[in-house]
């Protein structure tokens, strides 16, 4: 079929509209990704195709064979800044947590894991045709999950199918209020179990220091794009010693007529992963990484000192737990939500003012709550941010303290 | 005299290094080209670290100003090159 020159038209000269050089942006699953200044220059040289498997050992055809450009000692060094022992790059996160489950669960199985996982951690379950049983949180306004509860529901579990769950899953930071739950504590109560511990780093890995030894997680998965400063997708896949021979675990498929097999490659990785543009930017802006998690204690304070000032408004307040661990933050403000009730924009008014501003991020129409990220950004931009917010209730007559 | 080869997948495998038709004059305006790109992503992180308000420090204005030196070198050398008819 013959696609119309003017439809085709709109795939040349694609811009975004907002460019990092122009806005702040405050997109809570986009500030880890942004991609470092190596990272831009790696996109370039290996943005073609198949272009990082130039050097594709041929007798051992696989990903994490190639030494040039060096993924082989990437994924080593990968396993050893995470405190674990062997590592894989996956498309994305939920890959990573389906391939967990797919090879540690039989269908029927449990999984439990926290109530404010991502629905792509219940969305991996289901695939691998497990079921989940969730861990309760304490609700409004601090939404902490209840850790020690993990115990209980292992017994549940124990109790209800005369087994133990197939795995235990914690998020690490939930994507909902950036709160930073103490992952050794699921650790020792997984290990007194022995159930296999699945941590996931979505949101922590790449930006904070974690250490899955440290933690006492089994696996750990996170995201490239999320937390890498990597180009989406890429995930990752990282686990101990003793469960490589599951994860790693060879094909065992021939063809009935040709009787070929493919010996060389991984089940789970389903052969090769992720090549190309995505891994490179990874891989480039790994040296950043292992440097910026060491800055990670200002980005705390950051954060921090935004959501005190953002508090001086009426009717603002932070929900999630207190004081902030992390840079994404969950506002309920209501005294916009009421601003927006006699405005002619409505709910997107906010939205307007602060791109006026040129900060953008917030999801547009949303005035009773919204999620923001600070990470990466510089004091001036935070202030920046704190003077637009401060401009804006000003003008509709908030009260600022 | 001609700009050595990279490390590329002919030239490892072939050794091929001494053949003009693999690395004829024209390896000064690729490099020149990526050499350019390159100082172009410099300034662009100047720019997206300091957006939206382009304030710009002592060392922000240090980066700029060398990548603005060292692109105009290499346009120059891109210039020559073609003045001299070297790329068709």
């Amino acid at each position: 079929m013959k696609i119309p020159q003017d439809r085709l038209n709109r795939y040349v000269g694609m811009r975004r509209d907002f460019a990092e050089e122009e806005y702040i942006n405050l997109q809570p699953i986009q500030r880890g990704g942004i991609l470092t200044e190596e990272a831009r220059r790696a996109i370039l040289e290996f943005g073609d195709g198949y272009s990082t498997c130039d050097w594709c050992p041929p007798k051992a055809a696989r990903l994490d064979m190639i030494t040039d450009p060096p993924i082989q000692q990437f994924y080593l060094d990968l396993a050893e800044f995470l405190g674990m022992d062997v590592a894989r790059v996956v498309t994305r996160c939920r890959e990573a947590k389906f391939i967990a489950f797919r090879m540690l669960g039989r269908p029927g199985d449990y999984v439990v894991l926290d109530s404010t996982a991502h629905y792509s951690s219940y969305i991996a379950a289901e695939l691998a045709e497990l079921r989940v049983k969730e861990v309760p949180n304490s609700g409004p306004p601090e939404y902490r999950v209840d850790l020690e509860a993990y115990a209980a529901k292992i017994e549940e579990v124990k109790k209800e199918t005369g087994k133990l769950p197939a795995a235990v899953l914690l998020t690490h930071v939930d994507y909902l209020y950036g709160n930073l739950n103490n992952a050794k504590v699921v650790g020792k109560i997984a290990k007194d179990y022995n159930v296999p511990y699945i941590l996931n780093c979505a949101y922590s890995a790449g930006i904070m220091p974690v250490s899955g030894k440290e933690l006492g997680a089994d696996v750990l998965t996170s995201s490239g794009h999320k937390s890498w400063a990597a180009s989406a997708p890429t995930g990752i896949l990282a686990f101990n010693k003793s469960l490589e021979y599951k994860f790693t675990a060879r094909s065992k498929m021939e063809g009935d007529l040709t009787k070929r097999k493919f010996g060389a490659k991984e089940l789970a990785m389903l052969g090769c992963t992720v090549m190309g543009a995505p891994l490179i930017t990874l891989m480039a802006s790994f040296p950043e990484v292992v440097r910026r998690v060491e800055r990670w204690g200002e980005e705390v304070e950051k954060v921090r000192y935004l959501v005190a000032e953002l508090e001086r408004i009426e009717g603002i307040r932070q929900m999630g737990m207190r004081p902030k661990m992390h840079t994404l933050t969950h506002m309920e403000t209501e005294a916009f939500y009421k601003v927006s009730e006699t405005h002619k924009r409505k709910g997107y008014f906010l939205y307007d003012e602060l791109r006026s501003r040129k900060i953008v991020g917030i999801q547009p129409g949303l005035t009773k709550h919204f999620k923001l990220n600070t990470y990466g950004l510089t004091w001036d931009q935070i202030k920046y941010v704190r003077d637009a917010f401060f401009d804006v209730a000003k003008k509709y007559g908030l009260k600022i303290s | 005299m001609a700009e050595p080869l990279g490390d590329g997948l002919q030239t490892r495998i072939l050794g091929f290094k001494s053949l003009p038709w693999l690395h004829g004059d024209f390896m000064t305006l690729i490099s020149a080209v990526k050499e350019i790109i390159s100082e172009m992503i410099k300034i662009q992180q100047v720019l997206r670290k300091t957006s939206p308000t382009h304030k710009l420090d002592k060392g922000d204005e240090i980066v700029i100003s060398s990548a603005i030196a060292t692109t105009e070198n290499a346009l120059d050398k891109m210039k020559k090159e073609l003045e001299a008819g070297t790329v068709s």
